[in-house]
């Protein structure tokens, strides 16, 4: 029996649809009432919903044996697991933001950086070798660079139109994000065929996908 | 109102936690014993500059640190293996090889908050100090496999890997310390896509990026290790593999079963120097034993011999481990009057086994009743 933690939300619907296409028995999810776990009809696998960050504390402890998560979600997190796949969907990249004209690499003084990823923003500065404050902000993180609150944002884009309209430019592109297959270490030694399948599976179709949107 | 908490990462354990563990432990302790392995008591607080030494890119953040009176780092210790090999090298200079130790002893780390990880952890293990590579490695495994089999009604699995395939090849293509330390991470963690990224960065070869990219799929049973051969581009790497197949033979001719390869186990890539391997037990999610070979840590403090060792995680595996059911005692009611005829009569009977006194102020006399 494989348990499967699905993040919530954004990359919920195309992990369900992923799973539609390897053909496994996900009616209930589909379907979903108040119920929390849902169980495969076809296979013995089971699925449960949670928040991106819970998703990587479920796989870490064993709870779940595989989790469906984003690779901004692991950069913030910390903890043991092993990161299989690439699943090729929800896709944006880590940025860093300011006002126009008054980029935070260019200010000499003081650097403050808001964002909701301050593990990643502290990582990524002190690559570079620079010091600044960060400062941990929950939501609507344009809206700090606007009111003063720090010289520049770290945060994830899509496609840019929140950031263009607040007025917002961008400085630097960190690195590129999507959504990773992270399994359990204790998991993988001792369900290695059961994880070894689904990942087979998982490949297929993903690289079924990048076929017909090359082919477009 | 005062409140009394304990230090994040902490916990008590009560009562039957206790006894659970107390039994794990004599188990392990006992197999240890009967392989020869004499027990070592070190302190708890050691100098931060000895581990500095052991270490070669110690986490200091990791790590319990204070001063002492003179100003001089102190830290709760980090591991055992550390102390051992201190240990070793300095009060056992002179004394004749091998040396084989256990210990049972709470290590500290430091762990970040609400992450659920503890930061007080109890390690039972050995150290085989003074046999080399082949009987040492054979040895060593077939301790751990005994260990393990405390473990009843569950599946375990052993796993085996040698840090040298890792390192052999990072040499071969001169790859640098860092960059090294940054593979050997992405491929542990099996971090596909970070690892093809960072391999595309060091622009190899088409067979090293090959062999760095199968590495974290080269786990399973030991046909793994035929597998693994057409990606070896050196005879150092066919030598690794061939030392594991004749592992793998020794282990077979023993009728050792659960074991399984993972060429890609590549973490603490400055401390291990040979074989190094790993336990997982079903329904368990973090390791429950973990250990390997460390040829060069203990001429580090003074003394230069070949060693290898390994630790169970007591609790990790005392989440799962069923005490026996304690026998049924004794229980004694009696009024505060006949107190010395009471205690007479307990003296008497924890000869036997258990006994609970109750007093009880509307008792007749004293009364024995089972509990």
């Amino acid at each position: 029996m494989l348990s499967i933690a699905l993040t919530k939300g954004r990359l919920e619907k195309q992990s369900v649809a992923m799973f539609e296409q390897c053909g496994y028995g996900i009616e209930e999810l589909k379907n979903k009432g108040r119920q929390l776990v849902f169980p495969d009809t076809k296979k013995e696998q089971r699925y449960f919903l949670v928040k991106a960050a819970d998703c990587v504390t479920y796989v870490v402890h064993g709870v779940a044996d595989v989790g469906f998560v984003g690779k901004d979600t692991l950069m913030e997190a910390d903890g043991r697991y092993y990161e299989l796949m690439d699943l090729g969907i929800g896709k944006c990249g880590f940025i860093v933001a300011g006002l126009p004209n008054q980029s935070p690499f260019d200010k000499r003084g003081h650097v403050k950086i808001g964002s909701k990823y301050p593990n990643v923003a502290r990582e990524y500065f002190k690559r570079r070798n620079m010091d600044v404050e960060v400062i941990k902000i929950e939501g609507s993180v344009e809206l700090a660079p606007i009111l003063g609150l720090c010289d520049g944002i770290v945060d994830i884009m899509e496609t840019g139109t929140t950031l263009r309209e607040n007025g917002l430019v961008v400085y630097e592109r960190i690195c590129e994000i999507s959504a990773r297959v992270i399994v359990n270490r204790a998991s993988f030694k001792l369900k290695r065929t059961e994880i070894l399948s689904l990942l087979e599976d998982l490949q297929k179709v993903r690289d079924r996908d990048v076929e017909t949107n090359e082919s477009r | 109102m005062k409140q009394f908490t304990i230090p994040a990462g902490m916990r008590d354990r009560i009562l039957d936690e206790c006894v659970s563990r107390r039994e794990l432990q004599q188990a392990i302790e006992e197999r240890f014993a009967r392989w020869g392995y004499e027990e070592v008591i070190t302190p708890t607080i050691e100098f931060y500059k000895t581990y500095e030494a052991g270490f070669d890119n110690i986490n200091e953040a990791d790590m319990y640190k204070f001063f002492d009176a003179q100003g001089r780092i102190l830290m709760l210790r980090a591991d055992m293996t550390i102390p051992i090999a201190r240990l070793a090298a300095t009060k056992f200079k002179d004394a004749d090889v091998p040396l084989r130790f256990r210990y049972c002893a709470s290590v500290f780390k430091v762990h970040e908050d609400l992450s659920g990880l503890k930061n007080e952890i109890s390690d039972c293990g050995v150290e085989l100090i003074g046999v080399s590579q082949t009987c040492g490695d054979l040895e060593i495994l077939m301790t751990a496999l005994d260990a393990l089999s405390v473990v009843k009604d569950r599946s375990w699995v052993l796993e085996i890997g040698n840090i040298n395939f890792f390192r052999e090849a990072c040499r071969y293509f001169a790859i640098t310390k860092e960059d090294s330390e940054e593979l050997a991470e992405l491929i542990d963690d099996k971090s596909i896509t970070s690892l093809k990224e960072k391999l595309a960065a060091l622009q190899l070869n088409e067979d090293g990026k090959q062999f760095f990219l199968q590495l974290p799929w080269l786990s399973g049973d030991r046909t793994i290790l035929q597998r693994a051969k057409q990606y070896c581009f050196c005879k150092e790497l066919l030598t690794i593999l061939q030392d594991l197949d004749a592992l793998a033979d020794d282990l077979q001719a023993l009728g050792c079963e659960r074991i399984q390869f993972d060429l890609g186990k590549t973490k603490n890539l400055n401390y291990y120097t040979g074989i190094v391997f790993e336990a997982y037990v079903e329904g368990v999610g973090k390791r429950v034993l973990s250990g390997g070979r460390y040829d060069t840590l203990l001429e580090k403090y003074g003394r230069k011999l070949p060693a290898v060792g390994f630790s169970i995680k007591l609790d990790a595996l005392s989440e799962i481990w069923k005490a026996k059911e304690p026998k049924k005692g004794k229980v004694i009611v009696y009024h505060p009057k006949d107190r010395v005829a009471a205690m007479k009569k307990a003296q008497e009977l924890t000869k036997e086994g258990r006994v609970r006194l109750v007093v009880d102020t509307d008792a007749q006399g004293m009364r024995i009743k089972e509990e």
